[in-house]
């Protein structure tokens, strides 16, 4: 048999020789590029070269074995990514065990096979989600108090109270027969908030005669839709100006005031215009002004114009002369803005419980220099040199007459206890025109009377809601009487007068007419007065 | 602003319950929480006297 193989241990030491090796090996020798081949798991642990003990084996950039580590007690092996070596380093602190759990921020704990329930923290709000059904928190007793344990947010006490605080103050607390509220309770819906009369613009009795759409000023203050004068100061000349009842309102609401700028004017010295309220004494005792509870009160309204830029709101309190002044910017043009200004109680000056004027709500549209004060949040005396105005604006106050075509509007004005606004509250028709008609009433056919000679009448009138004071009565024509079938006096020119002292407590004025013809003694009438002829009783402030 | 004073034509003599505004005829009762009662005050207070009436 021929011999093919032979193997290594047959082989004498020594004795392969370079002689005894092909050319091709001995230039690899040589050149050092010789090389030699290993058996897989060739190489055991046993093989390798030793190291330092708690080191491991990775690679370098250049992909050469290196080790690393061995690290400190309790490092653990973190990858730096692709590109850098992994190294031993301190894990985050507190990672489980006895210093709790940590996670960084909006890294969130996630619970569920969905995650439905994921808590985490984001930086600055913490928060807990579930999107999936409802959280149900089981409890005997539950305090939700301030991050620093001190104040009392709310409680919640088995078979007890549920407490609300304010400030660590508590306002609500539920008892076994109901609850108990510590303070007031203002609410959207609470009725009789709003201090402001026709705050909607919705009633316009003077301007609801065919041929007459709107109020013309002048030179001479005078209300226009109920409860809303237009003011003059020094005599200021709207000129052509219009103060108009309009449809154009923001949502929600119907109405809205809107002055119409004819021509261009310049107010000249100590002259103002403005549009403004009298509010009653005796309706604004709850303010406890001149007291330690006066009360903090927000007054919001609508308001638009294309003239943009800063306007006035004052608010003065007549009895004492005071004021306090804000302004507001309409910031865009013929767009519906909401705007709303809180101001605190005057603690010094009392509001007398009487039928005069108490609070003026204005909304300033322009003024002289010479009026010209600073806002304040004070309640502030009116300055006592100079005009002595009770009109005044803030220098940046813009003049709504520096173009022909300026408009303004305003709608939906509140005037309310609290440190914020709620809704409008919105009152019926019926029911506003009622609290109007306490200062105003329009009559074409409410006077029954008795002929008192050939030329004069006497009659009754039993105002719908009594009148605020004495009122002045005027009209537009001659009141016409008429007993039916018999007689018809006609009045050549207007003439009603109050016969007696009016009593604002009591029932019914008596009023005496003259300048009639063909009227009868003892002659029973009622008023025989056209549509668009009318006797006005004005009890306004 | 002018006023007049309002005749009582059954019982004679001017009423005694209100003034007469000449500019507008309206009838102004002496009430003085009535501010129309207020500016004529302050006409009279400036040395202006009612017209007789009619």
């Amino acid at each position: 048999m021929a011999l093919t193989q032979v193997k290594t241990n047959a082989i004498a030491d020594d004795a392969v020789t370079t002689d005894k090796l092909a050319n091709a090996i001995n230039t690899e020798r040589t050149a050092n590029t010789a090389k030699v081949s290993l058996e897989d798991n060739a190489v055991t642990l046993a093989k390798m070269a030793g190291g330092t003990d708690g080191q491991i084996i990775t690679y370098d950039a250049s992909g050469d074995p290196k080790a690393i580590g061995p690290g400190t007690a309790g490092q653990v092996l973190t990858s730096a990514g692709a590109g850098a070596e992994p190294a031993f380093a301190t894990p985050a602190p507190g990672v489980g065990g006895a210093a709790g759990l940590d996670l960084n921020d909006s890294t969130a704990l996630r619970l569920g096979t969905d995650n439905d329930l994921s808590f985490y923290h984001d930086g600055g709000v913490g928060r807990l989600y579930n999107t999936t059904g409802s959280i149900v928190i089981r409890s005997d007793d539950y305090y939700f108090k301030d991050s620093t344990g001190n104040d009392d947010i709310a409680k919640f006490i088995e078979d007890g109270a549920c407490e609300l605080y304010h400030n660590n103050s508590k306002k609500l607390e539920t008892t076994s027969t109901g609850a108990t509220v510590t303070g007031s309770v203002v609410a959207d819906n609470t009725p009789g908030r709003n201090l402001i009369m026709n705050g909607a613009m919705a009633i316009n009795q003077r301007v609801s005669t065919a041929g007459l759409s709107d109020f013309n000023p002048v030179t001479n203050s005078l209300y226009t839709l109920d409860r809303w004068r237009a003011g003059t100061g020094s005599s200021f000349d709207w000129d052509s100006a219009r103060v108009k009842q309009v449809a154009d309102s923001p949502d929600g609401f119907s109405n809205s005031l809107r002055v119409d700028i004819g021509n261009t004017e310049t107010p000249g010295a100590n002259q103002n215009a403005l549009i403004y309220q009298k509010i009653e004494g005796s309706d604004l005792q709850g303010l406890a002004y001149g007291t330690s509870s006066a009360k903090t009160c927000t007054l919001s309204f609508w308001v638009r114009s294309n003239k943009t830029g800063t306007y006035c709101a004052q608010i003065s309190q007549h009895d004492c002369g005071k004021y306090v002044l804000y302004e507001y910017s309409i910031s865009s043009a013929n767009t519906w803005e909401k705007k709303t200004i809180t101001f605190s109680g005057n603690t010094s000056d009392v509001i007398a419980n009487d039928n005069g004027i108490g609070l003026e709500i204005k909304f300033h549209l322009t003024s002289h220099s010479n009026d010209h004060v600073s806002a304040t949040t004070s309640w502030t005396a009116k300055p006592s040199g100079g005009t002595g105005s009770t009109y005044l604006t803030t220098s940046n106050q813009v003049n709504l007459w520096d173009h022909a075509d300026n408009v303004w509007y305003i709608t939906g004005v509140q005037l309310e206890v609290g440190s914020a606004a709620s809704n409008f509250e919105y009152i019926s028709y019926g029911d506003e025109l009622l609290r109007c008609q306490r200062y105003f009433q329009r009559v074409n056919g409410g006077l029954t009377g008795v002929g008192a000679s050939s030329t004069s009448i006497r009659a009754n009138y039993i105002p719908i809601v009594n009148f605020r004071a004495s009122p002045t009565i005027s009209g537009n024509a001659g009141v016409d009487f008429n007993n039916p079938g018999v007689n018809s006096p006609t009045q050549s020119s207007f003439d009603c007068g109050i016969q007696f002292t009016y009593n604002p407590n009591n029932v019914g004025i008596t009023l005496g007419l003259g300048n009639y013809s063909n009227a009868t003694q003892g002659y029973t009438y009622i008023q025989w007065s056209s549509a668009t002829e009318y006797i006005d009783f004005d009890a306004e402030l | 602003m002018t006023y007049k004073y309002i005749k009582n034509d059954i019982e004679g003599g001017n009423y005694t319950a209100c003034i007469k505004r000449i500019a507008d005829l309206a009838t102004i009762p002496f009430d003085e929480a009535n501010p129309d009662y207020q500016e004529y005050l302050k006409w009279v207070a400036a040395g202006n006297t009612p017209a007789a009436a009619d």
